[in-house]
């Protein structure tokens, strides 16, 4: 990507700290995620404005353990 | 967001951000999470101070390190760098009270000619979600970035 990209794309450049790596594999607010999930699961994604079609679907809690299950790994 | 911001750190999967809140109570770290909820593609943002005794979050204290404005700032510029890696995810974000949702509303309004420039914006009111109108007292908060 060039830098005239780069800045059209707004995408910040951050810097890469692998002490946070620690965090991998963990949930640090499972409060908060939990009341996400639910929320979530009473009420769905909205539709996107124009057409758009919204290609995300609905996957079992199996895909979340399955995702931190994969960065414990790493 | 155009406003200032603190510098942040993250790792290489950009699902944990870090920074250092500066204020009347000093040095704070706070850590930004995006963590995968259970529908594919949807991630939960949340922040919170990082307390290095029990080697994580403690969101139930009040820091009111006077910065609250750079603080939601730099929690706005992780969007733009979580979605830059993600760009296919939905970002849902809410409040731990009623206060700090309303907080996040009002970070949501004051910036929504940028924000709504580049992300879909949408407030969830009585189990119901619609594109982000001023004014409404919405419950949480969900973003998707345009497709330029």
């Amino acid at each position: 990507m060039t830098i005239d990209q780069l800045n059209k794309a707004k995408i910040p450049i951050v810097k890469i700290d692998k002490n946070l790596e620690k965090f991998h594999g963990k949930v640090l607010f499972p409060e908060k995620l939990e009341e996400a999930n639910k929320t979530l699961s009473k009420v769905g994604l909205p539709a996107l404005p124009g057409g758009t079609q919204n290609t995300t679907t609905a996957q079992s809690s199996d895909l979340q353990k399955e995702f931190i299950s994969a960065l414990k790994e790493e | 967001m155009r406003h200032d911001r603190y510098e942040y750190r993250t790792e290489r999967l950009s699902l944990f951000y870090e920074f250092i809140s500066e204020g009347p109570k000093g040095q704070i770290k706070k850590i930004v999470e995006y963590t995968p909820a259970t529908i594919q593609n949807v991630y939960n943002l949340a922040f919170g101070d990082y307390d290095e005794m029990i080697g994580g979050i403690n969101d139930k204290i009040i820091t009111n390190n006077g910065d609250s404005q750079k603080v939601l700032a730099t929690v706005a510029s992780t969007v733009y760098a979580f979605t830059g890696k993600y760009p296919e995810a939905w970002i849902y974000v809410t409040g731990s009270t009623v206060v700090r949702t309303r907080l996040y509303r009002m970070g949501l309004t004051n910036n929504l000619t940028e924000i709504s420039n580049d992300f879909y914006v949408f407030g969830l009111i009585e189990d119901n979600w619609e594109q982000f109108i001023v004014g409404e007292d919405y419950e949480a908060f969900l973003g998707n970035k345009e497709n330029s």
